[in-house]
């Protein structure tokens, strides 16, 4: 059920920054399906849906406005699907998500430096999508996302990550008549990886524990239910050597354990272009 | 349960305050809330309530067994005493307490009702043997609960009313000008016995045999509301307990009808579910839900009305014949309405559905009923009279709803085109009649009997409600007609009820 596929909004954030004047747009392609799913703590499917399977395609810019400040926007069109029983496809614009990041600090360390980045970002709903439903494609709450990054770069290419950040999420008002609280979130993603000239890769693992919420069932609505998960991912880009400024990338996703959430997993794909640099402020 | 409650701690977050101008806020507590219902005050206090006809007991013969106190009686002048002391040390949670209840004690408890409604409103696994203590608390469950309630809370209300005016009991405050009005007490309303207590005893009583699972925590909801009329200066000790008396002894007739009523045969016979297992004829109903389950209540159009004929005299007509032009008419606007459903009508779908883990759509109406009998500040038993005559007509409409349901066994939309996608789950009985139109269409009809001026608006819900199930695509066009003019049709016998009731 619901709700549950991992399409709360929010805006990517990694611990580099793009650099005044440079900017970069991408395009990706990502499907996610899931057919259990974790009512409260215990796993269970349900006959009546079978496989829920997501399509998104995203857009996502990214520019460095200075060196230490880089704005990101991002804004995904996503359709959702069961394969059984009678709830019809959604789909539809989402959440538009911009964010700010800072680097306040730079330090140089040994064999490397050691970035300190802080980001805010919001990702509000943009159309009247359909949120309290066992088919659906958000929770249409707006999210206020505060978040802290420490990146430790190596000489030699390979970085370290560690990000920690509190997710606000507004109340939602129910077609059933009534507003609900959809519950806050803390974040704690840790991802390692490498790079080198035009190849990048990295792996990560994300927790996600909600504040407080229902449990998934009659008694409650979709954005109210208290979602929590881990999951773990990895992702590569290469910087194609025969187009300037063009590049790919694959992602890969999967939720190991959760709470109201689809055990779901998500490939993805995208091309990215660096668009032309105007050297910042 | 029209508002979550939901206390949240205080966010901790990362402290990262308004760092770029895109307010990163700091989340406080988030608490949503409605505001406090402000204390009854009724316009009328229907003098001549204690001669209205009952609807089960003798009013009577059961007044004709109380007296009050002697008011020089020393027993008396203790009880007055004892509220001077008890409200010389009230408690905040006790104000709060006194402040609750002041609200209505018929509403209150309808309130209350709704809640466990809610809480029950569960189906059971499939196969898992019925569990009294656990009831599944669907429409026609709930269409039976909330009349019994309403009926047990007139009837208590009908016997208090004819004491009252009997006796003509001042109020303690009125009695002791050292005792206080917490809240505004009922002007000129005679205290013996306590109007609230009887409807405490009377819905805790009949709410407790509706959930057994519940009764501690109605006892001592019944407990609080009890004490909250004497700390609030509205009646002596002695009142209540003459009320809570009169409260037992008609709820133990309410609960003696209902265990004649058949709504415990209703689930269906053993031979009922082996038939209903082997449904193959692709022209009867069949349960969409995987795994298989029986269809609900197929014997509720058995179960004894409160106001009309033998139900099977109301029975409509068939629905049209899957051949005809009108049938086919009826499955295409639904198969467009699947394909080209607009947003606003799904959130009408999703207002009405009222479907699991709700109050139901007869809860629904009494929601409604609650927020006009509140704005037309209607007397404790002129609101009873108002809910008993409702739900009472919403329960015959019920009855006779699921008596064509499955006397056609007509299948659902999505059964005959299962390209057919619902903005709401499928219930899982017959499609012809639709409950919701019937039971809106009879709720409909009491209220703007009732309430003249709020006709054209009830009447409009009762029709947003049926089309809400076309919206949905659950129903086809014709089960909504037929299910409103036929709850119309029901209520009208409740009306007639009404109108010869004695009430003015």
């Amino acid at each position: 059920m619901a709700g549950v596929a991992t399409t709360t909004a929010q805006v990517a954030v990694d611990g580099f920054m793009r650099g005044a004047g440079k900017t970069s747009a991408s395009v990706s392609f990502s499907t996610e399906s899931y057919d259990e799913y974790w009512q409260g703590t215990t796993l269970r499917s349900n006959p009546n849906l079978g496989t829920i399977s997501t399509q998104s395609v995203g857009l996502y810019v990214a520019g460095g406005v200075t060196d230490y400040v880089d704005v990101v926007l991002s804004l995904p069109y996503i359709t959702t699907k069961p394969s059984a029983g009678y709830w019809p496809q959604q789909s539809g614009l989402q959440d538009l998500g911009a964010a700010v990041k800072v680097r306040p600090l730079e330090l140089e360390v040994p064999e490397g430096n050691l970035s300190v980045i802080a980001a805010g970002s919001i990702t509000t709903p943009i159309t009247k999508y359909v949120p309290d439903a066992p088919v659906a494609i958000g929770h249409y709450s707006t999210n206020f996302d505060s978040r802290l990054v420490l990146q430790y770069t190596a000489d030699f290419g390979g970085f370290a990550t560690l990000q920690g950040g509190y997710i606000h999420r507004s109340n939602v008002d129910l077609d059933r008549g009534y507003t609900v609280a959809v519950p806050d979130a803390v974040d704690v993603i840790g991802k390692v990886g490498y790079y080198t000239g035009p190849f990048y890769v990295d792996a990560w693992m994300q927790r996600q524990n909600a504040q407080s919420g229902t449990n998934l069932g009659p008694l409650a609505s979709f954005p109210s239910n208290k979602q929590s998960y881990t999951k773990l991912g990895a992702s590569a880009y290469y910087g194609l050597p025969w187009v300037e400024n063009l590049g790919i990338s694959v992602g890969f996703g999967t939720i190991l354990d959760g709470i109201n959430v689809g055990k779901a997993t998500r490939i993805s794909g995208g091309v990215s272009y660096g668009l032309p640099e105007w050297g910042g402020m | 349960m029209r508002t979550t409650l939901r206390q949240r701690a205080a966010a901790a977050g990362l402290g990262l305050v308004a760092v770029f101008g895109m307010g990163l806020l700091a989340s406080c507590d988030k608490i949503i809330t409605e505001p406090p219902i402000p204390t009854l005050t009724p316009t009328s206090n229907d003098v001549s309530g204690g001669a209205w006809k009952t609807y089960i007991v003798n009013a009577d013969s059961i007044v004709g067994m109380m007296a009050p106190l002697d008011s020089t009686s020393d027993t008396y002048k203790a009880e007055l005493n004892d509220i001077k002391q008890l409200q010389s040390a009230l408690t905040p949670e006790q104000t709060a307490d006194i402040q609750y209840w002041s609200a209505g004690a018929v509403l209150r408890w309808n309130e209350i009702s709704r809640k466990l409604v809610v809480k029950y409103n569960v189906a059971p696994i499939v196969g898992t043997p019925p569990n009294p203590k656990v009831p599944f608390a669907h429409p026609p469950f709930a269409s039976r609960a909330y009349a019994l309630l309403s009926v047990a809370q007139y009837d208590a209300l009908v016997c208090a009313w004819q004491a009252k005016f009997k006796y003509g009991r001042r109020a303690p405050f009125q009695a002791d000008a050292g005792i206080k009005q917490i809240v505004p007490i009922v002007k000129d309303l005679p205290s013996y016995p306590s109007e609230h207590a009887v409807v405490a005893r009377a819905s805790a009583e009949v709410l407790k045999y509706l959930f057994p699972g519940d009764s501690a925590q109605l006892e001592q909801q019944a407990m609080k509301h009890l004490d909250s009329r004497v700390w609030a200066g509205a009646n002596v000790r002695s009142e209540i307990l003459a009320a809570d008396s009169l409260g037992k002894i008609v709820a133990a007739q309410i609960i003696a009808y209902a265990k004649t009523d058949n709504a415990n045969k209703a689930g269906g016979t053993a031979s009922y579910w082996t038939n209903a297992t082997n449904f193959t004829d692709p022209k009867k109903w069949t349960s969409l839900e995987l795994p298989f389950r029986g269809g609900m209540t197929p014997e509720w159009g058995n179960v004894k009305p409160w106001n009309t004929p033998p139900i099977a005299t109301l029975r409509p007509g068939p629905p049209p014949d899957f051949a005809t032009v009108e049938f086919d008419a009826s499955l295409k606007e639904l198969s467009n309405m699947s394909d080209n459903r607009t947003r606003e009508q799904w959130r009408i779908t999703d207002f009405w559905a009222d479907g699991a883990g709700t109050e139901t759509p007869p809860g629904h109406w009494n929601i409604i009923a609650e927020d006009i009998i509140r704005k037309y500040a209607q007397s404790e038993i002129r609101a009873a009279r108002t809910m008993a005559l409702m739900n009472t007509a919403i329960m015959d409409g019920g009855i006779q709803c699921w008596d064509a349901k499955y006397f056609y066994m007509l299948p659902r939309p999505s059964q005959m085109d299962p390209n057919i996608k619902t903005a709401t789950g499928i219930p899982n009985f017959p499609a012809y009649t639709s409950g919701h139109s019937t039971f809106s269409g009879a709720a409909a009809t009491v209220l703007s009997y009732i309430f003249p001026n709020e006709k054209t608006v009830v009447e409009n819900m009762a029709i947003e409600a049926a089309m809400s199930r076309l919206y949905g695509c659950i129903h086809y066009r014709f089960d909504n007609d037929t299910g409103v003019a036929y709850g119309n049709k029901v209520a009208e016998f409740a009306v007639a009820r009404g109108r010869a009731d004695g009430s003015p």
